[in-house]
């Protein structure tokens, strides 16, 4: 028996006001465990599809659900990752975790514990009491990523999260990411600029194309998980990334 | 020909003399807007006193903050008209004035209370609140003497205080405000004077010791044409000032201005209240009342003892 | 020379300059006119000659300088939460909010006095009118300019309008409202003044700084006055020293305001 896809989208569309199209005849089904990157040229409504999925802003065409609901009304499963770690700067990094478990008005040992978890699953176990501003660029983004995590959610969205750190820490919490995946098993969709990265991270790539924003079409990762760094020196890996550099440069001509 | 020759210089000697003299140039620095608080110097202004005496004098009006002692003080006016107990003060303090000649025998501020006011004695003014000047040693008088407390707001000249309030008290030149309120609408208001207490201030005419030091004859003259001004103006006819007055401050209606002169005239403000009251009293000052003053306010604390002495703070020396 | 020594004797040695130019001043003066400007010694022996007086004074106009400051933070917070909630209200109301703080209060004044009622009741009307506006308007800018991503994080968390306001946007605002009551921390004191100026004493004990300065200008004590003004000037700097201690209090843990400077 076929498994429902926990995200699916037919035909969607999405104009702010009177404004352009920014995004046009999105259309794909995500099933459990699929992790999704996107990618494409600047402006082709990437950022925009994440925020759709999470409900912060309504489709003005087409169906689009979350677990079989439309997105507002969708259980509170999804976590979102900015592309800023958007941390709370008057709370200390537990705090912070701890924000999504208090907006739900979740006990205090729950709360506690969960963000204990989080931060250790992050790789930042003793750093609870300290300020985002005595953190550095990636530590910042693991605790954003620690509070995502303590709501166990199903879905995550990310939205070019490393984007603003060095390539080493990128590689890094690339990995780290896919470990806490295998852990917790959520689905993502992540937006990227970088091939390298989204070859990595993801088993369906999807690629879009501007003016305006569509679905160019889908690529299939079939590269095994666990990935770790090792992946990256493999052969397949390389020559994806450079048969899908050539394909992103080509539908930029267009 | 020896004879013709002189007759010749002598003529012109004499049309030299016969020739107007250029006058000499002096600044009054009133304490308020013109009113027939003035009536003296408008009086004699209108009517040539002045530049009878070779003087040609200019009135400046003041208003809520004439600032008359700093004026007079720093040479930026001549003559100033101010009150004697303020003066005193001020003269204390080390600054360089003269009192020479009296406007008032007894200045006319005193309290004002609606005719309803609970207030019918000074022991009355018990806890209620005061507006007037803070700096009147008035009221620190009245505070020792009759051991009161009262409250003080700063004096605003508005006399919408008692159209408001039955039990307003406020300071006030009892030959102004009275009609100013009943022009208003309200009632014709009682009064407390300054010396049913005891106090006996004069309105006065200040000058800097520098100019009193260089210039004694203009100020014998000034004062000269002064007293003939007040004189005229109370017994003659004030026409002359009345005009001058509603030109300089067009708020003195003809009905204002006789009720001001009828209680200058009445109160015997200038010409004085006393035994010796009377047209030669005009412009008096006594040196006895000073030394009483100056033992008033030592002892009150208002004045450091031995600060300032009857000499250094009054001369009668250019009344006529 | 250690930096820190430096930093001390340099305003030292400029003080003593300034003291002595001031007395050159004084002796340039012909006699006549020394009464214009007291000495620095003169100044210190009024200050000690009416060092009672003063100190009652000082009392009288910080607590209406306190009551009027504090309220004023009070209202402002709470008028600027009701300003940030609702754009509408906010459009409604902010032309007059502009027209009541330019609004000069000294016309306002003696008005007041008529209603509320002199001494410490109308001084702290008066101070609460001058220092409310800046906080109001600096509050209400914070409320409203929180971080687009902050809000939009909330959101997705299906947080309460009451746990966005209360959870996110008022502590984020409170660096805006922290530097409103820098500014009306200075104003406090002046307003004060103002409306001790106008609306006087309050019992037997004597008005404020306002009222004193009054007395002794007219009486041409300008040593008095000096001392006065110098009186007039610790308080405000009292002030805005505890202001700003409330502000490090607050902020200085996360915000960059308190950023530790490079040595």
């Amino acid at each position: 028996m076929a498994v429902p896809p926990l995200v699916e989208f037919r035909d969607v569309a999405k104009r702010y006001g009177n404004g352009p199209t920014v995004l046009q005849g999105i259309s794909f089904a995500a099933q459990p465990g699929d992790f999704i990157a996107l990618i494409g040229p600047s402006g082709c409504g990437k950022s925009t599809l994440l925020r759709l999925i999470a409900g912060l802003s309504p489709v003005s065409g087409g169906t689009a659900t979350v677990e079989g609901a439309p997105p507002e009304n969708a259980p509170p499963d999804l976590a979102f990752i900015f592309q800023e770690p958007t941390l709370l700067p008057w709370l200390t990094a537990a705090k912070n975790v701890e924000v999504p478990l208090r907006l739900r008005r979740a006990p205090t040992a729950t709360r506690t514990r969960a963000c204990r978890d989080a931060l250790t699953l992050v790789g930042l176990a003793g750093r609870e009491r300290a300020y985002p501003r005595q953190l550095s660029g990636g530590q910042k983004m693991r605790v954003s990523i620690a509070r995502a995590l303590s709501l166990a959610p199903k879905i995550l969205l990310l939205d070019e999260p490393f984007g603003a750190l060095d390539e080493i820490t990128r590689e890094h919490l690339n990995e780290e990411l896919l470990a806490i995946r295998q852990q917790q098993g959520w689905t993502a969709f992540f937006v990227t600029h970088s091939v390298a990265e989204a070859v990595f991270l993801s088993n369906r790539l999807f690629v879009f194309a501007a003016n305006p924003g569509r679905l160019h079409g889908e690529i299939r990762i079939d590269l095994p998980y666990p990935r770790t760094a090792e992946t990256r020196l493999s052969h397949a890996y390389q020559e994806r990334v450079a048969e899908i550099s050539r394909l992103l440069r080509s539908i930029e001509n267009t | 020909m020896k004879n013709a020759l002189l007759a010749l210089i002598l003529a012109l000697a004499a049309s030299v003399h016969a020739a107007p003299d250029k006058l000499f140039h002096l600044t009054v620095q009133l304490d308020w807007v013109a009113e027939p608080e003035h009536g003296g110097l408008y009086q004699a202004e209108a009517r040539g006193f002045f530049r009878d005496e070779g003087l040609d004098v200019t009135l400046v009006p003041g208003g809520p903050n004439a600032f008359v002692m700093p004026k007079v003080a720093t040479g930026q006016a001549d003559i100033g008209q101010a009150d004697s107990t303020n003066t005193l003060l001020q003269v204390a303090a080390g600054v360089p004035l003269l009192q020479i000649a009296a406007v008032f025998q007894d200045d006319p501020s005193g309290l004002l209370v609606n005719p309803s006011s609970s207030v019918h004695r000074f022991e009355d003014l018990e806890g209620k609140t005061i507006i007037a000047r803070p700096e009147w040693a008035f009221l620190s008088f009245l505070r020792k003497k009759y051991h009161l407390n009262f409250n003080v707001v700063p004096q605003n000249f508005s006399v919408a205080a008692f159209l408001g309030n039955r039990e307003a008290i406020q300071q006030g030149y009892f030959i102004a405000e009275p009609y100013h309120i009943v022009h208003a609408g309200g009632k014709m208001p009682r009064f407390l004077s300054t010396w049913e207490a005891g106090f006996r201030a004069y309105a006065v005419l200040v000058t800097s010791r520098k100019f009193a030091r260089e210039h004694p004859g203009e100020l014998r003259a000034f004062l000269r044409a002064y007293v003939r001004g007040w004189r005229d103006y109370l017994e003659g006819d004030p026409a002359p000032a009345h005009a001058a007055l509603k030109q300089a401050n067009p708020n003195n209606t003809d009905e204002f201005m006789a009720f001001s002169r009828k209680m200058i005239i009445d109160e015997k403000l200038v010409t004085g209240r006393d035994a010796e009251g009377g047209p030669a009293q005009i412009g008096r000052l006594d040196p006895a009342r000073y030394a009483e003053q100056i033992r008033q306010l030592e002892d009150l604390g208002v004045l450091k003892k031995g600060s300032v002495t009857v000499g250094e703070a009054m001369t009668t020396e250019f009344l006529p | 020379m250690p930096r820190r020594l430096l930093s001390l004797l340099l305003p030292a040695a400029t003080g003593a300059l300034f003291l002595a130019l001031w007395y050159a001043v004084y002796f340039s003066l012909s006699a006549d006119n020394r009464f214009l400007l007291p000495t620095p010694g003169e100044v210190w022996s009024a200050l000690r000659d009416n060092r009672t007086v003063l100190f009652r004074a000082t009392l009288n106009t910080a607590e209406g300088a306190l009551l009027g400051f504090g309220l004023s933070a009070c209202v402002s917070f709470v008028l600027a939460l009701g300003l940030s909630l609702s754009s509408l209200v906010r459009v409604s109301l902010y032309p007059y909010l502009m027209i009541l703080q330019m609004t000069p209060v000294i016309v306002f004044a003696p008005v007041l006095v008529l209603w509320v009622g002199p001494g410490v009741k109308s001084v702290t009307v008066i101070t609460f009118l001058i220092c409310f506006f800046p906080v109001v308007v600096n509050t209400t800018q914070g409320l409203v300019s929180t971080d687009r991503n902050l809000v939009d994080l909330f959101r997705m968390y299906k947080a309460s309008r009451w746990q966005e306001v209360f959870l996110l946007r008022v502590p984020a605002a409170a660096p805006y409202f922290f530097t409103g009551m820098r500014i009306a921390a200075v104003l406090a004191p002046i307003g004060a003044l103002v409306g001790d100026y106008t609306a006087g004493s309050s019992g037997g004990d004597g008005g404020g700084l306002g009222f004193q300065t009054i007395i002794y200008s007219s009486q041409a004590q300008y040593a008095a006055l000096f001392a006065t003004a110098a009186v007039t000037c610790l308080l405000g700097f009292v002030f805005v020293m505890a202001v700003l201690a409330l502000s490090w209090l607050a902020l200085h843990k996360w915000h960059d305001s308190f950023e530790r400077s490079d040595v």
